[in-house]
């Protein structure tokens, strides 16, 4: 099959992106909106088109165990769920991480219950964020394919082997038939080559035991080991999309995209599909002068502290703009890990949170018109009166 | 030549509003567009009204958010008018293209369109109960807002919609479907 | 399986320290649990009377710590002792034994970690 435009919604955009990568063993559990790939793939299944060992599980826990325990003896290993499903398989997540599986895992983001909600929001990824997984988020369909391919270079490179996580929005991205460009099936089968696991218990020269029982006087060292691990792979992220873009021509940003930020003023930071419409605001507002810029962040663990900086250290005046909220925290998820991050710097802009689109809530230009006049109305004062601002609610 | 349309379609589940929109996105492929194509979710069952948006554009778009201006809107089902408000943000010189069995004046007169939108009207429930048997109305709607709005080239799209149904549908089938979107082209009305 | 990982064998001579940590926290050999030295644990020990003893392997099969020593003679297994560096004195052979041909007497024993113990 040769390298062909086609006309297909995110999900679908993912599944074919599984279906070139064939996995050795996938073990899912359907939730809205995530849907959609597990239907595909079990077509391919079905057609027997994969190679693919299909695992149909009773519980997304159990997605992950089983996945893990795939993992362990040496299997390539995928999964995809969203939101309650996400936050169902949490223990496990954190076991996946320690136990360095590479397993690259979709997930559409979808708020949280209560109240149910099926549409987007990154509140999902956010509860799983301390895990030890890497997180990308895509800004589209069409990046979601990409990611996915990308995902299992980097979860299986020998010095990072983490599991991956890709992070695409419910509904306007997933349910959103765009035109995606698929690459053609060998380029992918050789860009992803063979899986080298770090260990596997199949593996009788090597005998190991996975999951051991690590007493105070070593818990520590092993986590150590992790934090280091996770925040050395930020340079193989790097590299491995500077090869695929090479390769096959494409422009998928590694750690984040920015737009007009050279010169600007004021800036959003935001990250996913909702950085679309802030670019259009900021045309609009250079349009009136203003000088604004855009920065959508895709890598958010490991969090590309440096770069970050970078990119805003000579704003005057920053609007962290998120689709998730921390309840009972001063500031959202992103706002705070950019605080952290940036404790010590001496030159920064003012910064305000925006809390924006949850629950699917639609994001449009002109809200994001109303956040660029909120940051460049606080620099004028001097001050940020509301450290966290919830943008479009009733009331 | 306008590069970026935003449609917003109206219908009740089960009429094919959807797949008239996905089906005019693939046209869009075929002659190396870019599009979205996406449904409002809510709580969807056969007979609800939905709404479903296209974004047909020459670029590639970078706006995700839902539509709110249009600039044009089909209606599929007439039944619609006093349901669903659906000239809301219609642009003061867009389209509006609806099933109805009357004339364009009547429609205007009738939900008191303003001057500046073009409206078109077809009586597609008739042209599909005559071709597909069925009162499915997507593929008739889908060549009346071709014609009216001439956002594609018409021979595209129905190339498009051979190629699209064959190997899912009988001959018979998408023989009926090229009648309907061929009548629905010719007898669409301008008023 | 990837060969450039460098194998960690646990229990190793040298400390392991955070930077050289086994890849996902694996223990590499395998059967090390022999390396811990339950034996170390016992406050009692067991003794057997081979002459009550019917060689039923009631005790083998209970042993949580794989301390029963025994020995295939001919066709026949038979019960020889109790291996002192892992037997941590718990008492189940002695309580499942059906002919109480083992008996538990306080004392840890360690002098005696060579050979097994008889009665």
């Amino acid at each position: 099959m040769a390298r062909k435009s086609v006309a297909l919604t995110g999900d679908y955009a993912v599944a074919e992106a599984m279906r070139q990568i064939d996995p050795d063993v996938v073990a899912v559990y359907p939730i809205t909106p995530q849907t959609l790939i597990v239907e595909k793939f079990g077509e391919f299944v079905a057609d027997g088109i994969v190679h693919t060992e299909f695992v149909p599980v009773e519980s997304e826990h159990s997605a992950l165990s089983a996945c893990c325990g795939a993992s362990a003896a040496g299997a390539r290993t995928m999964t995809c769920t969203s939101s309650q499903g996400l936050a169902l398989m949490h223990e496990i997540l954190y076991i996946a991480a320690g136990n360095r599986h590479p397993i690259v895992m979709i997930d559409v983001n979808r708020a949280l219950s209560a109240p149910i909600n099926i549409h987007g929001d990154h509140s999902d990824t956010m509860g799983s964020r301390d895990a030890g997984w890497i997180h990308l988020y895509c800004f589209n369909g069409q990046e979601a394919y990409d990611s996915t391919i990308i995902a299992t270079r980097i979860a299986e490179n020998s010095s990072v082997y983490l599991p991956v996580l890709v992070g695409l929005d419910a509904f306007n991205i997933s349910h959103n038939t765009e035109r995606i460009e698929l690459l053609d099936d060998q380029e992918v089968k050789d860009f992803v080559g063979e899986f080298n696991p770090p260990y596997s218990l199949l593996d009788l020269k090597y005998p190991v035991s996975v999951g051991a029982y690590f007493l105070p006087d070593y818990y520590m060292e092993a986590r150590r080991n992790l934090q280091e691990t996770i925040q050395n792979s930020k340079k193989v992220i790097v590299e491995i999309h500077e090869e695929y873009n090479k390769k096959f021509g494409r422009n998928v940003p590694a750690i984040m995209e920015t737009y007009k930020i050279e010169d600007a003023e004021y800036a959003i930071l935001a990250m996913s599909s909702i950085t679309g419409v802030a670019m259009l605001a900021a045309d609009e507002l250079r349009a009136k002068g203003i000088k604004a810029g855009v920065i959508r962040l895709r890598l958010f663990r490991p969090f590309p502290a440096e770069e970050l900086y970078e990119a805003i250290s000579n704003l005057k005046g920053l609007a962290v703009v998120e689709r998730a909220d921390a309840y009972g925290a001063s500031c959202g998820p992103l706002f705070s890990e950019l605080s952290g991050a940036c404790a010590n710097k001496k030159k920064m802009p003012l910064m305000a949170n925006y809390i924006i689109g949850l629950g699917g809530r639609d994001v449009k230009i002109k809200n994001m018109i109303s956040v660029f006049e909120d940051i460049v109305d606080n620099v004028e004062k001097g001050e940020v009166k509301s450290l966290r601002q919830y943008v479009d609610v009733k009331g | 030549m306008k590069s970026y349309w935003e449609i917003r379609w109206h219908a009740r589940g089960g009429q094919g509003a959807w797949t008239a929109s996905q089906f005019l996105a693939s046209a869009a492929l075929s002659v190396n567009k870019y599009f979205q194509s996406f449904p409002e979710f809510g709580a969807e069952r056969e007979g609800a009204p939905i709404v479903a948006y296209t974004k047909i554009s020459d670029f590639p778009i970078k706006n995700y958010s839902q539509i709110e201006e249009p600039d044009a809107v089909v209606v599929l089902d007439p039944t619609l008018f006093s349901q669903v408000p659906f000239l809301k943000g219609l642009k003061s010189d867009g389209y509006l293209v609806v099933n109805y069995p009357g004339e364009p004046k009547q429609l205007r007169e009738e939900l008191k369109v303003s001057p500046g939108i073009k409206v078109f009207t077809v009586d597609a429930t008739k042209i599909a109960l005559e071709t597909l048997k069925r009162p499915i109305t997507n593929t008739t709607m889908a060549g009346a807002l071709v014609r009216a709005t001439k956002i594609l080239n018409f021979e595209d799209v129905v190339n498009e919609m051979i190629r699209s149904f064959s190997g899912k549908f009988k001959k018979e089938i998408i023989d009926a479907n090229v009648n309907a979107i061929r009548r629905a082209y010719e007898e669409v009305k301008q008023g | 399986m990837n060969k450039d990982i460098k194998r960690i064998e646990v229990p190793c001579e040298e400390k392991l320290v955070w930077e050289r940590m086994p890849v996902g926290n694996v223990l590499v050999g395998g059967a090390n649990s022999q390396c811990l030295k339950t034996g170390t644990w016992r406050v009692q020990h067991p003794t057997v009377n081979k002459e009550k003893c019917t060689n039923c392997m009631t005790c083998w099969l209970f042993c949580p710590d794989m301390s029963i020593v025994v020995e295939k003679k001919g066709d026949k297994y038979e019960m020889l002792g109790f291996d002192p560096v892992h037997c941590k004195g718990c008492g189940v052979c002695s309580k499942v034994c059906p002919v109480n041909a083992i008996e538990m007497v306080l004392g840890a024993d360690f002098e005696n970690t060579e050979k097994p113990f008889l009665r």
